[in-house]
């Protein structure tokens, strides 16, 4: 991977919202590379959103504010470019989809960006069957969408993010209003799509639990770059304690005892520990 | 110890305007001094449950005594002096300028005097001081959940009920919130938790789980009972804890039954030595 061009590339990149002092994210240096699942994660106010929201250009173009350094988004420079374009390319799901969602079907909803970039009738209707496929939702197409759970509506603004056929998804703490349950299933739909699609896939969690055994890659921020790399290796140190994230209580217990090599979920220690026990 | 029954809930059942039945048929009792945790999927009733406590909600069916009144015939204010609820999102039951004001609203509602030095103890105990003069609309919903719980504090209800409190908390929130939930039953109050993070609950020194689902008390009992059982925790669309599933999947159950990664540190090495005993893999 690393000899390939990097879709996604920050240098020295600081950014400060408009009349504040303190910058919300600062000097940060970083390539993400075509088909890495990379998870995003730091405590409260370190600047993850902050990040998202200028893979897409609404931070500078509308969020206004400072942006020094430079951000170049599949060779394009997020400040001398517009929403617009960079919306092609990356594709952002918020935590709330309420939010997002302006339509009153789940057909009609995912053809409205679609319909708003002037895509041809055929194109737009196979593209909302294909992603409806994808997504396994096919169920939903002609369901009002007030009429959605939580964890459906996020999968229909997946779905009408997806339409466009974005090379990035970002996906910014999507899971955080749904129940555990569905929050797994949208996260193992999340590892089937990047699976079956040529897709890059940025997903900002706090719930490590359940995302770090589908990372490739794990970054830690604080307004800073804390860490960056293989998830087991940032889960070795205190780091991520140290931030006041949530480590998933078996790795937490395991690396407590000594266990090795340190799993990352319950299957993983169950298979880790029966090897273990014995022994000691 | 004789610990009173304050909460008596009788075959419940709530059917809202649209048709849609949210509960059906709960019988719950609840004591003083309890913790208890009401957990469930999304939809499965547990916001309805707790808007029966102050009568936000009146039953379709069955009835609800909190502290002797029945709620189909007592005020929202006179029942919310006993039952505090803060709700999941702050925004929508703030309207003062300051959070100062916000906090000390409730006292004044109440009929009780404002006390500066008590609502700086309360901000202190919450880590928000220095948000006093501020607006509540400005802060962090971290901050605004802080602010709601707040203003429910102050004016010291016997029972206090949270709907998912620790959503969009970081680790560190959580743990200072556990420790604010303690010394609450430490002063005799009665706190209800309504949650998806299970992990939280797992740390929490809860005396009962309540599990809805779709509409119906499939559950009520002790977390250890709950958390250790697999079937019911997928049943009810929850996923178990990490420790106890470890712990099941390894087949040590019948020597420990940890809830959390402390406990499972405390009586490991009890359970090495029992494995080595028993010759157990």
């Amino acid at each position: 991977m690393a000899n390939e061009k990097p879709i996604i590339k920050l240098e020295n990149l600081t950014y400060f919202y408009p009349n504040s002092k303190t910058p919300a994210i600062e000097n940060i240096n970083l390539a993400i590379y075509e088909r890495e699942f990379v998870t995003i994660t730091g405590p409260s106010g370190g600047g993850k959103s902050t990040l998202c929201r200028i893979f897409n250009g609404i931070i500078p173009h509308f969020y206004g504010g400072k942006l020094e350094g430079r951000a170049i988004v599949n060779g394009i420079d997020v400040k001398s470019s517009s929403v617009s374009e960079l919306s092609r390319v990356v594709g952002l799901v918020f935590q709330n989809p309420v939010n997002q969602i302006v339509n009153l079907t789940v057909e009609e909803e995912i053809a409205f960006g679609l319909e708003n970039l002037m895509f041809p009738s055929h194109v737009i209707e196979e593209r909302i069957s294909w992603v409806l496929e994808i997504l396994n939702i096919k169920h939903l197409r002609n369901r009002l969408t007030y009429t959605l759970s939580g964890g459906e509506l996020q999968k229909v603004a997946l779905a009408s993010i997806l339409a466009l056929k974005p090379k990035v998804l970002v996906l910014d703490e999507v899971t955080a209003n749904m129940d555990p349950y569905s929050a797994r299933e949208f996260l193992k739909l999340l590892r089937d799509i990047w699976h079956e699609i040529e897709i890059t896939i940025i997903l900002v969690e706090h719930r490590l639990s359940e995302v770090l055994q589908y990372a490739n890659r794990l970054i830690l921020l604080n307004k800073i770059i804390i860490a960056d790399g293989l998830p087991r290796e940032i889960l070795k140190s205190d780091l991520l304690e140290k931030m006041g994230i949530e480590v998933p209580p078996v790795t937490l217990f395991s690396k407590k005892l000594g266990v090795k090599p340190l799993p990352l979920n319950v299957k993983e220690a169950i298979r880790v520990f029966r090897e273990w026990l014995p022994r000691k | 110890m004789v610990t009173k029954e304050i909460i008596k809930i009788e075959n419940l059942w709530y059917t809202y305007s649209n048709g849609y039945t949210a509960l059906k048929g709960i019988n719950l009792k609840i004591y003083r001094r309890e913790f208890i945790a009401i957990v469930g999927a999304n939809g499965s009733g547990k916001t309805t449950l707790i808007k029966h406590l102050n009568g936000l909600l009146k039953p379709s069916k069955g009835r609800v005594i909190v502290f002797g009144m029945d709620t189909r015939t007592t005020s929202v204010a006179r029942l919310a002096r006993h039952v505090g609820v803060v709700f999941q999102n702050p925004l929508n039951q703030f309207f003062e300028e300051t959070v100062e004001k916000e906090v000390a609203f409730a006292l004044k509602n109440f009929g009780k005097k404002s006390d500066s030095n008590k609502i700086s103890d309360i901000l202190k105990n919450l880590g928000i001081e220095h948000l006093r003069y501020n607006s509540p609309f400005e802060a962090s919903l971290g901050e605004q959940r802080r602010i709601a719980l707040a203003s429910v504090l102050i004016y010291e209800p016997d029972v206090i009920v949270l709907d998912e409190p620790t959503a969009g908390l970081d680790y560190k929130a959580k743990i200072n919130l556990l420790k604010i939930l303690k010394e609450l039953l430490a002063k005799d109050k009665t706190v209800l938790v309504v949650s998806h993070d299970i992990e939280f609950l797992a740390k929490a020194p809860l005396t009962r789980i309540i599990v809805l689902n779709s509409g119906n008390l499939v559950f009520d009992g002790l977390p250890i009972e709950a958390f250790y059982n697999i079937p019911l925790m997928y049943s009810s669309k929850l996923i178990p804890p990490q420790i106890p599933a470890l712990i099941i999947g390894l087949n040590l159950q019948k020597y420990a039954t940890p809830l959390n990664e402390e406990e499972a540190y405390e009586t490991f090495r009890f359970l090495i030595k029992k494995v080595l005993i028993d010759g157990h893999r």
